[in-house]
Order: C-alpha cells, then sequence, then structure tokens
C-alpha cells in the first residue's frame, strides 16, 4: 500500500542522511524556498526566558576577565571581539547537557552579547516586561495593544512557508495558566494575544502532520476535513453554514464568527501545506506527553529546529515558562543548593534597586555622581540571597538556548554553511533584575549571524546611565530596545523606520550590521 | 488604532509621575479609569512575590467593528456595579443590557460533550483549550467569559478540530457508545433513516435547539457523501464533527422573539434559548429531557412565566450536576481557581500541595453546601462551621477526624473562624510567599465583597519605581511595616488607604493561613476601618478585629447588594449596564425579602429580565 512505502521512503532517507544531518538541496525544490529571491531565506527565533538575571554574572568580560568599561552617554556602543563569558552565559562556549545529548562545541563566534539595552517600554514590573519585550510598546502592566515584531516580519515577509509563524511554549505544571499578561507574549495586528503551542504532541502534529494516502484515496480523517472545509471549488460544510448564519447576526457578533472562520480557512490551509511540506521532510522521533520541564524543553526545541530545516516558516518563537515564572527547578537540586522554591521567589532574593550593584564612588562639587562602582563586581554576589540556586537557574536556561543554537547549528544550511549562520535567535527576558523589577539591562544575546548580515563573535557594551538620579531621566541617556528590534526587522529582510514606541527608536544598532 | 489612545495618555501621566488618584471609584462608574477593551485582561489571583495584581484596567475603544482577517476585537462596554441599585428602575418598558453573542467556556465544552454521551469517560478534552478572559479584571467578580474573547491565530480552531475528530473517532468505534447515541426506536437498521433521525434529535440536542432546515440538509448531505465513501458508522462520525465544530455549537446563539414593535428595547428569548441559559449557568452544561420538554411543551409542560422558570431551577439546583456549577461559581467569586499551584516559603514546613487542594475543596464544599442547603449568605459569611478533612484538621489545630461530607466546627479560641473568607484558601491566596498582605486581601474584599473598582498600582511613585515588598519582615508586625512604608507615604496612601485598612483584620493569618497571635514576638493589632471612597454611600467605621470586621460586612446592604451582582454576572458573563437596573433592582428585593436565602438568590435572577429577555437583534446592523 501506498502508505507504507512512504514510510519506507523515509526510514531510507533518514539512514542517507544520517541522525543529526539535514542536508537542505532537496529543498530548494519546495515553492517557497525557491521564491525566497536567489538568496537564502534568513529565520528568526525569539526565546523568553523569566524573572531577570543575576546581574554580576551575566554577559562578558576581555580576556583578563575585567568589566569592559561603559561608554559616554550618547556615544556608540562599543564591540570588543576578543572576550569570554562570565559564568551564566559560559554554556555557549563550553556546551552542556539537555537530556541525553551532550555537545562541547564552541558557540562563541556565533553570539553576540548585548549589555546596555534598556526596555524604556516597560514601565512597570514582570507584566509590563512581558507586554513591551517583543511589541516595544508602553506598558504599565496592561496588555500590549499593537502587534509583536515577528508578526510584522511574517505580514510584511509574506513568505508562502505553510506557517506564517509557529509559536511554541514550554509550560510546567506549576505555570500560570490565564490567557493574559503575564503569561503570552505575542500579539497580532489587532493586539489579540497569540496562543503559543505548549504541548509538544500537538507542536509536531502540528508542523508534521500524518501522511494520509492510501491506493484506494484519502483517509477518513482526510475525506471528512474535505467535506468539512472545502476541496476544489466546494466551500466546505463549515464555510457554508457560517456564511448563512452571518446574514441573521448584527456586526459585532459576526466579528467573533468571522474570527472563527478565519482561523478554520487559516487552519485548513496550513494543515494541507504542512502535510505537503512533511511529505518532503524528517519528523521528529518521538514526542511524548510529558509534565517535566526538561524533558517539554529538549522536545519543543527538538520540533522547532526541524521546523526551521524543513522550511516550514521564517519566523518562530520559543516561551519557556511565564513570566513571573511559578517553576521550581527540581532537578537543578543539589544537597547543598536544594531549589526548593519558585523561580520567581529566587529571583526577588536579590538588590531591589539598581544602584546597590553600581554605588555612587565620588560627588563632584554640585553634589552630583560622578562615577559608580562596576555592577559586575564579584563582590555583588553577595548582594545576592541563595545566589547558588539562581545562578543554576540562569545557567540553565543559557544552557536550553545553547542546545537549540548547536541543533541548528547541526543542520546544513545555504553557501556552506548551517541553519543557525542562516538565522537569527534573539533571547530576552522580562526583567533586568529580579528583585529590581527594572528594565535598565535587560539581558538580551543573539544567537547566528542572519546569512552574513551581523557582526558575531562580540559583545556589545552600550552606555548605561548608572548614576543616582529620577530613573527617568536616567532612562533617557540608555539606547531603548526598540533599535533592537529594529535591527531583527532590517535582517529579516522588511526595515522599518519605528517599531513601537516611536520617540524610543533611533534606528537599527548599525555597529553590528555587516554593511 | 483607535486603542493606542488611552494608553498614550496613561505613560504621560505616569511619566510625569501623576498617581491616578482613587477618589471617586465608587463603583457607580463615575468616570474612574475607563472601561474595558475587549482583549484586555488578566488574573487578580497571582500567588506570591508580586506586590499587587498588577494587571492592566485597560482602555476601551469607541467603535471599531473589528471584523476582517485574523483577529479584530469586540468592544465591551464598562460594567455599572452597585449603582444599578439606586433608585426604582421599574414600571417603563423592559430593558436588558446588550447580549453579545459568546463562545461556550472550557468547562462548558467538557460538560456538554459528556452529556451528550460522547465522552463517557470524561477526559475532558476542553481543559487543554485556549483559556477564556475575565470580565472586566478585577471590577467584575473575576468570571471567566469568551463574551468579549477573540479567536486569533490558528490554535483554538486546532483543538477544536482534534477533540472534535478524537471525540467522534473514539465514539463510533465502541459500539456501546455508538448504540447509546443512536435513537432507539430509529436505528434497527444502520441506515439513512437512522442518521436523518440521529441528525434531528442528537444535533438538533447539541445545538441547543438552533438546527435548522438548511443545516439539517447539509448534515444529512455530510452523512450521504461520508457514508458512500465508507460505511455508517464514519458517516455518523463525521456529523458528529461537523456537530462540534459549528458555530452553533461552539457559539451560544441567541435571536429570541422578535417584536413587531420596532422601538421594543428588549424581547423575550425562545423558550428553548432559556432552557439553555438555564443549563448553562445551573449546570454549566446542556438542558436535559425534562428541560427541553418544558421548552418544547410537551405533556403539558411549558417554560415561558417565571414561575416556569423558577420551578425549573429549584429542580436543577437539587440535581448533583449542580454542585460542579456552584464550585466554579466560588472559584472565581473568591479568586481561589488556581489555589492548587500555591507554593509557599520552605520556611512553613507545614504547607504542601496537599494541604493547599484540602483548602481549595473546603471553600468549594463550604458554598456548594450553603446554597444547596438553602442557607443565608449572611451565614456563609459568619459561619463557625466548615467542611474540612483530618488533614485540615491537623494544619488548623483542631482535634478530631472529620471529613468533607459533613460540616464541623472549626471556629476554637486557638483557630478562630468566622465565615468563608477566613478560610484557609481565601487567606493563602490573598498573601506572597512568606508574607501576608493586607493589601491583597482588602483588595479582594473591595472588589469582591464591596464590588468597587481599585486602580492597578502606577509604574512609579515620585519616578522611583515601586519595589516589591520584602520577602520577609524580622522584626516587627506587618501592619507596623506597611504604616511606616505604605501609608505614609501619601501617594501610596491615596490608594492604598482603602485596601490595607480592611486588610488589617486579617493581619492574625499568616501567609498560610494559620492563625498567629503575634509576630516576631510582638502582638497582631487586627483593628481597621473601613475608609469609604469620596462622596459615595460606602460602607465605612472602625473595627477591633476579624469578628467585628466580618460581622458589619455582614450587614451591610453594600455588601449583599454585591453579592446579588455577582451571581448576576456569573449567570450572565457580560458586562452589566444601566438597563440590567430594574433586574437588578428586582433581584435584590427577593434576595432580601428572603433574609439573603441562597437559592432564592439563584431563583431570583433566572427570573429577572435581564436573564429571561435579550436585546434586539439587529442583522447586519450595529449591535444593540
Amino acid at each position: 500500500m501506498n502508505k507504507r512505502k512512504i514510510q519506507l521512503e523515509r526510514r531510507h532517507f533518514l539512514q542517507l542522511v544520517g541522525a543529526s544531518a539535514l542536508s537542505y538541496p532537496f529543498l530548494r525544490g519546495v515553492p517557497s524556498y525557491a521564491a525566497a529571491s536567489g538568496s537564502a531565506p534568513t529565520y528568526l527565533i525569539l526565546v523568553f526566558t523569566p524573572c531577570g538575571c543575576v546581574r554580576p554574572v551575566w554577559g562578558a568580560t576581555d580576556m583578563s576577565g575585567a568589566s569592559i568599561p561603559r561608554p559616554a552617554y550618547g556615544a556608540a556602543p562599543t564591540l570588543t571581539s576578543s572576550f569570554k563569558f562570565r559564568s551564566t552565559l559560559t554554556p555557549f562556549a563550553t556546551g552542556g547537557k539537555v537530556g541525553t545529548t551532550s555537545w562541547t562545541t564552541n558557540l562563541q563566534s556565533k553570539v553576540l552579547v548585548l549589555d546596555g539595552l534598556n526596555n524604556k517600554a516597560a514601565q512597570g514590573s514582570h507584566e509590563a516586561g512581558m507586554a513591551s519585550l517583543w511589541t516595544g510598546q508602553i506598558s504599565t502592566g496592561s496588555p500590549a495593544t499593537s502587534i509583536s515584531i515577528d508578526q510584522q516580519i511574517s505580514a510584511m515577509l509574506k513568505a508562502g512557508t505553510p506557517f506564517p509563524s509557529i509559536q511554541l511554549m514550554v509550560r510546567d505544571p506549576a505555570d500560570f495558566t490565564d490567557r493574559e499578561v503575564k503569561t503570552r507574549m505575542i500579539y497580532n495586528a489587532a493586539g489579540v494575544f497569540v496562543d503559543p503551542i505548549d504541548d509538544p504532541t500537538k507542536a509536531a502534529s502540528t508542523c508534521f502532520p500524518a501522511m494520509s494516502s492510501t491506493s484506494t484515496g484519502p483517509d477518513k480523517t482526510t475525506f471528512i476535513r474535505q467535506q468539512l472545509f472545502g476541496s476544489g471549488t466546494q466551500p466546505g460544510q463549515l464555510n457554508s453554514e457560517l456564511n448563512s448564519l452571518m446574514p441573521k447576526l448584527c456586526t459585532q457578533d459576526r466579528t467573533q464568527l468571522q474570527a472563527l472562520q478565519d482561523g478554520w480557512n487559516n487552519l485548513y490551509s496550513q494543515l494541507q501545506a504542512a502535510a505537503t511540506a512533511s511529505a518532503k521532510c524528517t519528523p521528529p522521533g518521538a514526542i511524548s506527553a510529558s509534565t517535566d520541564f526538561p524533558t517539554n524543553a529538549k522536545q519543543q526545541m527538538d520540533i522547532l529546529a526541524l521546523a526551521l530545516a524543513c522550511d516550514l516558516t521564517r519566523v518562530a518563537s520559543l516561551q519557556f515558562s511565564t513570566s513571573t515564572s511559578q517553576v521550581t527547578h527540581t532537578w537543578l537540586s543539589t544537597s547543598q543548593n536544594p531549589q526548593n522554591n519558585s523561580h520567581h521567589n529566587f529571583s526577588h532574593m536579590g538588590p531591589t534597586y539598581l544602584g546597590a550593584l553600581a554605588m555612587c564612588q565620588g560627588y563632584n562639587n554640585l553634589g552630583q555622581c560622578t562615577g559608580v562602582t562596576d555592577m559586575y563586581s564579584a563582590n555583588n554576589v553577595s548582594l545576592y540571597q541563595s545566589a547558588p540556586q539562581q545562578q543554576a537557574i540562569d545557567q540553565f536556561y543559557a544552557t536550553q538556548v545553547a542546545y537549540l543554537a548547536q541543533k541548528l547549528n547541526g543542520i546544513s544550511g545555504a553557501n556552506g554553511g548551517s541553519l543557525l549562520d542562516q538565522s537569527v535567535l534573539c533571547w530576552g527576558n522580562e526583567l533586568d533584575m529580579g528583585a529590581a523589577h527594572n528594565h535598565d539591562d535587560t539581558p538580551f544575546v543573539l544567537v547566528g549571524g542572519a546569512n552574513g548580515q551581523l557582526k558575531t563573535g562580540n559583545l556589545v557594551t552600550f552606555p548605561l546611565d548608572l548614576v543616582d538620579g529620577a530613573p527617568a531621566t536616567a532612562a533617557m541617556n540608555d539606547r531603548a530596545h526598540n533599535d533592537l528590534l529594529l535591527t531583527l526587522a532590517k535582517v529579516m529582510g522588511v526595515p522599518m523606520t519605528a517599531f513601537g514606541q516611536p520617540s524610543y527608536c533611533t534606528g537599527p544598532i548599525t555597529q553590528i550590521l555587516n554593511s | 488604532m483607535l486603542r493606542k489612545q488611552p494608553y498614550a495618555v496613561m505613560a504621560i501621566l505616569s511619566a510625569l509621575a501623576v498617581v491616578p488618584a482613587c477618589k471617586g471609584q465608587v463603583s457607580g462608574g463615575s468616570g474612574g479609569s475607563g472601561g474595558s477593551g475587549g482583549s484586555t485582561s488578566g488574573n487578580g489571583g497571582s500567588t506570591s512575590g508580586n506586590g499587587g495584581s498588577g494587571t492592566g484596567t485597560g482602555g476601551s475603544s469607541s467603535g471599531g467593528t473589528g471584523g476582517g482577517t485574523g483577529g479584530g476585537m469586540v468592544t465591551q462596554p464598562p460594567v455599572s456595579g452597585l449603582s444599578l441599585f439606586e433608585g426604582s428602575s421599574c414600571g417603563g418598558p423592559i430593558t436588558v443590557g446588550k447580549s453579545p453573542v459568546r463562545r461556550l467556556s472550557r468547562v462548558e465544552y467538557d460538560n456538554i460533550v459528556h452529556d451528550l454521551g460522547l465522552d463517557p469517560n470524561n477526559t475532558q478534552p476542553a481543559t487543554q483549550f485556549v483559556t477564556e478572559q475575565k470580565i472586566d479584571t478585577g471590577k467584575a467578580g473575576n468570571f471567566n467569559t469568551n463574551a468579549y474573547a477573540t479567536i486569533s491565530g490558528t490554535l483554538i480552531n486546532q483543538q477544536y478540530l482534534e477533540a472534535a475528530e478524537a471525540l467522534a473517532t473514539a465514539a463510533v468505534a465502541n459500539s456501546n457508545v455508538l448504540a447509546a447515541l443512536l435513537p432507539s426506536s430509529s436505528c434497527g437498521t444502520k441506515n439513512a433513516a437512522c442518521a436523518s433521525q440521529f441528525i434531528s434529535t442528537w444535533a438538533n440536542r447539541a445545538f441547543r435547539g438552533q438546527l435548522d432546515a438548511d443545516e439539517t440538509t447539509a448534515l444529512n448531505t455530510l452523512y450521504t457523501s461520508v457514508s458512500a465513501q465508507f460505511d455508517f458508522a464514519t458517516g455518523i462520525q463525521a456529523v458528529i464533527e461537523a456537530v462540534l465544530t459549528s458555530p452553533r455549537f461552539l457559539f451560544v446563539l441567541e435571536f429570541g422573539q422578535p417584536s413587531s414593535d420596532p422601538s421594543a428595547t428588549a424581547i423575550p428569548l425562545t423558550p428553548m434559548e432559556l432552557a439553555t441559559r438555564l443549563a448553562l449557568y445551573l449546570w454549566r452544561s446542556i438542558p436535559d429531557q425534562t428541560l427541553m420538554d418544558a421548552a418544547n411543551g410537551v405533556n403539558g409542560a411549558h417554560l415561558v412565566s417565571a414561575s416556569d422558570v423558577a420551578a425549573q431551577a429549584t429542580r436543577m439546583l437539587a440535581d448533583t450536576k449542580a454542585k460542579a456549577a456552584l464550585a466554579d461559581f466560588a472559584d472565581q467569586w473568591l479568586d481561589i481557581e488556581n489555589m492548587n499551584s500555591v507554593t509557599k516559603d520552605t520556611q512553613f514546613k507545614k504547607w504542601t500541595a496537599t494541604v493547599a487542594a484540602d483548602l481549595h475543596t473546603e471553600s468549594l464544599t463550604t458554598f456548594t453546601q450553603a446554597v444547596l442547603g438553602s442557607s443565608s449568605f449572611t451565614s456563609l459569611l459568619t459561619s463557625g462551621s466548615s467542611y474540612i478533612n483530618a488533614n485540615l484538621a491537623s494544619f488548623y489545630g483542631l482535634s478530631g477526624s472529620p471529613t468533607f461530607s459533613a460540616a464541623s466546627t472549626v471556629n476554637t479560641a486557638a483557630n478562630p473562624r468566622m465565615g468563608i473568607l477566613s478560610q484557609g484558601s481565601v487567606l493563602a491566596m490573598h498573601s506572597h510567599t512568606s508574607l501576608m498582605s493586607p493589601t491583597k486581601r482588602g483588595r479582594m474584599i473591595r472588589q469582591q465583597i464591596l464590588c468597587e473598582e481599585v486602580p492597578d498600582p502606577p509604574a512609579s511613585v515620585g519616578g522611583v519605581p515601586i519595589p516589591p515588598p520584602p520577602a520577609n519582615i524580622t522584626s516587627g508586625t506587618t501592619r507596623a511595616a506597611y504604616l511606616q512604608h505604605v501609608s505614609a507615604n501619601s501617594q501610596c496612601n491615596n490608594c492604598h488607604q482603602f485596601m490595607d485598612w480592611i486588610g488589617f483584620g486579617f493581619d492574625n493569618y499568616d501567609a498560610t493561613g494559620s492563625y498567629i497571635a503575634q509576630e516576631n514576638k510582638v502582638d497582631v493589632d487586627p483593628s481597621g476601618q473601613f475608609i469609604p471612597y469620596p462622596d459615595s454611600t460606602d460602607i465605612t467605621g472602625t473595627f477591633t478585629g476579624m469578628t467585628d470586621m466580618i460581622t458589619q460586612l455582614s450587614k451591610s446592604d453594600q455588601v449583599n447588594q454585591c453579592f446579588a451582582l455577582e451571581e448576576i454576572r456569573y449567570a450572565l458573563l457580560r458586562s452589566e449596564t444601566a438597563e440590567d437596573a430594574c433586574s437588578a433592582q428586582q433581584i435584590y428585593q427577593a434576595f432580601s425579602g428572603s433574609s439573603f436565602n441562597l437559592s432564592k438568590l439563584v431563583v431570583a435572577v433566572v427570573s429577572s429580565n435581564s436573564f429571561m429577555y435579550r436585546t434586539p437583534v439587529n442583522a447586519g446592523q450595529a449591535c444593540q
């Protein structure tokens, strides 16, 4: 029967290409890939991890271990190519282990550490940070009301891939479940939440639907779907019913049913396109439903990597837990440092304002602070209670991001490089320091060169206003992360001059762009 | 976009460090910080560490039909609140608030597929669905509804499709389940006639009576195509899938009985639509055969008058299906939905996940039994008994081995308790991980018991971001810390006074809801006061402690009106507006006239105009 033959072909295909390496050339026949006007497509992945970071051990230093001095206010950011990571980010250099996969690949040359971008649009705490992270829109804690950068890029790209974008989430049983500002980071054009898929089995079946043909025609599921959604010139049961029902309703009620109808039609297009694509593509191995956070993390990342390898989409996002994460990272426990509290609770065990890390060293005769201590001073770690637990969590998340990066790096891509080289993975957070609820130096890391457009292998240090003074004025001297969002748009091929709050935009970060 | 405007205003205000004043925020909706937009939502009940429940007040968009592709928004009217009970609004033509179409809630989807015979093993597929949003977070009873939530992206559609396929496939593959679905009278032979009868009975029940001739034809045609390609069972499977993905299933459609009077402000629901509302409210499911027979006038039964409705409601409350629905209300009213995942600091050795779950059960059972036992709201607020098990007896420091199936005394000298508000779940939920929170507790009372709006905290005060409360208070009491750091700052006190001075009344209960006489070896002072909003008729006065506070609350008209309003909100799952005033007043009259009997309240709600009528359907025009 046809069905079995297709499966045999898959296994044969797998044997040809080996377990981890996946070749691109066969995809060049796929319409969406070919339409990328001659050059290889670029892939965008937004990654979110919660609750800020242990600031003194984040980022990178020069080769002697000293902090890079901040440029003066208003000056351009500096690039340091000879750097070594502080402890949290070392997984990018030394590798790590996720599930049963260990790697030692040094990805430093593919990384851009961005130190000093201020999420100015976040004018509140966790919720504000979550709402403004990818929208760049001012929030004091309310949900955003405009689109997030990934959705904007996807809409402008019109890439013709089976999915305009793919949103995945790694959820823990302890996580918040309400559909609200704390749990959602992606917004559509109407400012409505876009819900991520948090169940890996669903993510796999969505991205890689099972092949459905038998020698006698479509199987039951497919045939019934054709009746429901239509095929050829037939509108299908659902469209017919909705079209006849709509005229009986008033306009606002119609909006609700229209949204259902649009969802059906978009879903069916995706199902068909994904089924066609998955015929040419290797699905992930066995995916199981699990309540174990690390297991779900690996599964979602494996699915995401393959989805990009199969060119199912150009735009993706991966959300670990939610803002104000309730996850208890018990698997990181040691007898000396038990993980016996939630990430959010641990993240509050530290300095409650940025100035505690960067204290004023002297004053001029006008009473103005003339300089601050190094926020990355090793002494500052003592300001954190349960520092080992917090650092373990931060490093766990760095390991996850590094895992995804090395996975993409193991898939061969265009022009002799890897899929990672064709991508830009942007890792962000809802906060800077967990207990301070601030956003002055929101930790951002980019991995992947976006087809040679980014000057990877650099630590980028932005000026940061740390002297005491009204935070509102201090923030004016900082670079807003809106410019990072503009940079992402540019390397994805859809440049724009403003995104989110326009007054925070000065333009893409040209110092990290090649040409 | 239209919606940006209110947020820009708020941004300017916070940049200037002008704190929105808390005055004038009586729930009469007198100006206030705007209504709520369609997509704003939030959870008032986060468990720990975060000062305040920090969610959006939401701007409101005016106009905005949305429409177009992929998720436009619908507008949500601001809620009227307690102003509904002022004056005497009956006597003119019948009016009811705007009645938007709403999608089924997850709990309804699960109950309905079970009651339709598709999910005999209670797999409850909808628990994984995209969640609903709250009606006007924090201002309107914390109830989940899809009335103003708009579908976006494709995830919920995918979830609907996959659930439909899974349920349908499993149902027809199991001969017992399939046999139970098919009408026995016509299905001796499994053929088109049987399928046709299945459609006109089962599909009509799934659609709550909204199956019309066109849709009947369409479903029969679907059966014919699929059964011809495969077989009878697959044809039935297709019909089931089509029903479960149909807008007639997923949405609660109401067209009412059209009026010949073009100026009519309200039209009665059809009996079947009324039956549906009754079942969705009291059972979170579809009508049973008895209710449908009444709606269809079978054997002389009818469902037309308020007394018809009242009689059915009384019958339905006595049905076992009512229990889960009552618990569902209490979960949201008390903001304890997520109680089972509340964690506390390790210093609280006796706090476990089992304790959290048992405390949850205690409160849900207390509420359910109070309604089913026809108790009064006063008793619910003041009783010294509760429903606990041996685990909770140990947690509360009580003796004996009680079970949840009977009430036991919980109020003792060592463990003073008074009513549902003093139960461990309510107090633990409205605390931080280590600290109690007078603010969270006071806010909960203000919003859910007094039905008043409390704005969210601003981003910063005087240019300084508001730090969260400390993880622990190592000397002195929580009260003293709040008085020193919060009340002493006039910009904070402006709003905090309305919450903290109520919350102090619960200071004898730590972050786990356990009784403590002292903090850091200092005696707790649980005295406080109700500070009324300016120019309001709010409850006012001082109290010596929790008992005094709750006693005063239980005697307050405001509190009793507020509870009536909460029931109304839950029953309607939409914003209540001025047009609902007459109904609200009549409901309250029945409630107070029965000494605040809880089951009488429920009956009064379903007998009201707001429940039995809807606004006219203006097909093709703006919704009325």
